[in-house]
C-alpha cells in the first residue's frame, strides 16, 4: 500500500519540482505540470528537478517561463486524464476561453513562447501558438505580411524577388 | 533579460515551419512569397506539396464534335473565384468571337488545350503557357498529346507526344529502303527518325552495297507494314516544363509488342478526337490505335503493352487509385463485364450503352474524389445517371446543374463522348 507522503507522483501531496530560468529565477511548479514538457518529462521520470536541485533551463526568461508554466498548470489535469476523453463540455469550453486569452498577448511573446515550447517539446502549447501567428498572416498579402510581423521594408531586390514569386509560382496552386 | 522585442525572423526554422505548417494552402503559397528565408523553409520541407493535389470535383469540360470549343459545366463557388469557362484569359477573346480550341488533356487541375498550338493551362488561377513549336522528323504522322502532371511529386508538368501508326509509305522503291525495312523487322534497332528521314539519306548511310530488290514491292507488301508495332525503343517528344523544352526520350519495351503496323491499321482511325490516357503514380497509360493500352513508366523509361479485350475506343480516368477504362456498346448486353489486370491497378470496364459514357465519367471522377464511397461501375448506377434524355431518379450526387436537369433549356451540341473531366480545386 502507497503511502500518500512517499510524495509519489499524482496522488496526495503532487510532488513539486523547482526550473530554474536563464536569468536564475526559481520556479516551483507540480511536477505534472512541468511533464507536459516532453523533455522535462524524462528529467523528471529519472527523479531530477526535486530538493535543493532544480532544472537549470539557460534558454528560457523568467517572463517567459512564467507564462508557460501559466499554460502548464492549467492544462495538466487534463493532460493526466490522457487529452482529457471524459473531461465535460464546460472544462473543455474553459479551457478553449483560457487558450485564446493566453495568446492575446504582444508579437515578440508569442515568438518567445513558439521558441520555449519548441525546445521544452510542450506540444499543446506549440499549436496553440503556431495557429495564433498563423492567423495573423492567413488572407493577407506578402507585403501585409511582413508589415503585420514587422519585417524591415524589402530592399528592390527582395520586391522584385517577390513580384516574380507572385507571378511565376501563382499558377500551379489551387 | 532579453527585454529587446524577438522578430519572427529570430525565430529557429523549426519553429517557423510549426507555424507556416498550419496554413491553410493559399496562404502558404502567398507566404512564399514574402521573403527567401520562407520560402527555403516551405520548400525544403514540402509544406505545400501535399496541398497540390485536388480536393472536389469542380467542375467538368466537355468536348463536342460539332461545336467549336469546349464547355464548362461546373457549380457556382463561393469560395474560389468563378473560372472562366472559355478560358479569356488565355485565347484574349471576344466571347462573340469564335475561336477553335479543344481540351485535349487534363491531370490534376491543369488542361492541355489545343487553340492551333499546345497550350498548359490552371483554369483555376488563370495562368497559362504556350508550348514551344516542336520539330519532329516524322512528317507523315499524326500524335496524340497528353499531359502528365503529379503536384506530389513535382511542381512541374510533362507533356508528351504519342505518335500513331505510320500511315504513309516511305516509298518502298528504294532497294536500300527496303533492305533496311528488312532489318527493321526485329525491332531491335528501330527508330522512327529511320522511318521517316528520306530515302537519300538512307542511301548515304553505310550500306551502300547495291541490294538485289525483290521482283515487285507491291502495294500490300509494303515492308513497314510487317513492321513490329509499338517499336522499340519508342522515340516520344516529351516537353518539360522543368527547362521549357521538347526533348526525345526514349522508352524500352518490355514484353511483346501488340502486333504489326499492319493490324494497327485495321483498327479505323478517330478523327474528331484523339484517345484517352490517364496519369497515375508516376505511370502513363495511353489508349492507343490498334486495341492496346500502352503503359509508360516514367521512371525507368520502359513501356509496356496491355492488349484490350474489344475493339474500338476506350473512355479513361482514375478512381481513388485505380485506373479506369471503359468501354461503350450499342445494345449489346452480352458484353457488360469488367476485364482486370496487373494486380488491379488498372481496370476495363465495359459499358451497356454508349450513351452512359459521359455518365460513366462523371461517375467515377465524383467517386475518385471521395465524395462517395466507392461504386462499383459494372453494377449498375449508371442508368441514373445518363445524360438528359432518360433521366428518372436523381442522381445522389452534386452534380452541375445543368447536366441533372431532365431537359437541357439549351439544345446541346452533340456530346463526343470524351467527357474530359478537370479542374478540381
Amino acid at each position: 500500500m502507497a503511502a500518500p507522503e512517499s510524495g509519489d507522483g499524482n496522488n496526495g501531496a503532487a510532488r513539486m519540482v523547482t526550473l530554474i530560468s536563464s536569468d536564475n529565477t526559481r520556479f516551483e511548479v507540480e511536477a505534472a505540470a512541468a511533464s507536459l514538457s516532453q523533455t522535462l518529462q524524462l528529467t523528471i521520470l529519472d527523479g531530477g528537478g526535486g530538493g535543493g536541485d532544480g532544472i537549470p533551463l539557460p534558454n528560457v526568461d523568467s517572463a517567459t517561463l512564467s507564462k508557460v508554466l501559466e499554460y502548464c498548470i492549467k492544462h495538466a489535469p487534463a493532460a493526466a486524464n490522457g487529452g482529457a476523453p471524459n473531461a465535460t463540455a464546460v472544462d473543455r469550453a474553459e479551457l478553449e476561453r483560457f487558450d485564446n486569452e493566453f495568446v492575446n498577448i504582444d508579437q515578440s511573446v508569442l515568438y518567445s513562447l513558439i521558441m520555449a515550447a519548441h525546445n521544452l517539446e510542450i506540444e499543446g502549447l506549440q499549436s496553440l501558438v503556431a495557429k495564433k501567428v498563423a492567423d495573423m498572416i492567413k488572407g493577407k498579402s506578402p507585403m501585409e505580411i511582413r508589415r503585420t510581423l514587422g519585417f524591415p521594408d524589402p530592399t528592390p531586390e527582395e520586391q522584385a524577388e517577390m513580384n516574380a514569386h507572385m507571378l511565376e509560382y501563382g499558377w500551379a496552386y489551387e | 533579460m532579453a527585454e529587446e522585442a524577438i522578430g519572427i525572423a529570430a525565430l529557429p526554422d523549426d519553429g517557423l515551419a510549426g507555424v507556416l505548417r498550419v496554413l491553410p494552402p493559399r496562404s502558404l503559397a502567398v507566404a512564399r512569397c514574402v521573403c527567401k528565408a520562407w520560402r527555403d523553409i516551405i520548400d525544403g520541407r514540402s509544406l505545400l506539396l501535399p496541398h497540390l493535389l485536388p480536393r472536389s470535383v469542380h467542375g467538368i469540360f466537355i468536348n463536342y464534335i460539332d461545336h467549336q470549343r469546349a464547355h464548362l459545366f461546373s457549380r457556382p463557388s463561393s469560395s474560389f473565384s468563378r473560372i472562366d469557362g472559355l478560358l479569356r484569359f488565355m485565347l484574349n477573346a471576344d466571347p462573340e468571337e469564335d475561336i477553335w480550341w479543344t481540351v485535349l488533356d487534363h491531370c490534376n487541375g491543369l488542361l492541355l488545350c489545343d487553340t492551333g498550338g499546345l497550350y498548359v493551362c490552371n483554369p483555376a488561377m488563370q495562368r497559362w503557357t504556350q508550348l514551344p513549336q516542336h520539330t519532329t522528323k516524322a512528317r507523315y504522322q499524326r500524335t496524340s498529346a497528353y499531359i502528365a502532371f503529379d503536384p506530389v511529386l513535382s511542381v512541374h508538368y510533362e507533356v508528351f507526344l504519342i505518335p500513331d501508326v505510320p500511315e504513309e509509305k516511305p516509298k518502298p522503291a528504294d532497294p536500300v529502303v527496303y533492305r533496311k525495312a528488312e532489318q527493321a523487322l526485329d525491332a531491335t534497332s528501330f527508330s522512327l527518325e529511320w522511318l521517316f528521314s528520306s530515302p537519300e539519306d538512307q542511301a548515304s548511310e553505310e550500306d551502300q552495297r547495291h541490294v538485289e530488290p525483290p521482283s515487285t514491292i507491291e502495294k500490300d507488301h509494303d515492308p513497314c507494314h510487317l513492321m513490329k508495332w509499338p517499336p522499340s525503343p519508342w522515340i516520344l517528344k516529351v516537353f518539360s516544363s522543368r527547362n521549357g523544352q521538347w526533348e526525345d526520350r526514349s522508352f524500352a519495351r518490355e514484353g511483346q509488342p501488340a502486333g504489326t503496323v499492319e493490324d494497327m491499321q485495321l483498327e479505323k482511325r478517330t478523327w474528331h478526337t484523339q484517345l484517352y490516357a490517364v496519369y497515375n503514380n508516376g505511370v502513363l497509360y495511353v489508349h492507343c490505335r490498334g486495341s492496346f493500352i500502352a503503359r509508360f513508366s516514367l521512371s525507368n523509361h520502359t513501356y509496356q503493352v496491355i492488349i484490350t479485350p474489344a475493339k474500338g475506343e476506350y473512355v479513361a480516368g482514375r478512381s481513388m487509385n485505380e485506373v479506369i477504362f471503359g468501354q461503350a456498346y450499342k445494345n449489346q448486353r452480352r458484353h457488360r463485364n469488367s476485364w482486370r489486370s496487373e494486380r488491379r491497378r488498372h481496370r476495363i470496364v465495359h459499358l451497356i450503352d454508349e450513351s452512359h459514357a459521359p455518365a460513366f465519367l462523371l461517375h467515377f471522377f465524383l467517386d475518385a474524389d471521395h465524395l462517395r464511397p466507392s461504386v462499383k461501375l459494372t453494377d449498375q448506377p449508371l442508368a441514373s445517371l445518363s445524360l438528359g434524355t432518360r433521366h428518372t431518379t436523381p442522381p445522389e450526387f452534386p452534380l452541375p446543374p445543368p447536366l441533372i436537369a431532365g431537359r437541357s433549356p439549351v439544345s446541346l451540341p452533340r456530346l463526343d463522348q470524351s467527357c474530359r473531366v478537370a479542374l478540381r480545386c
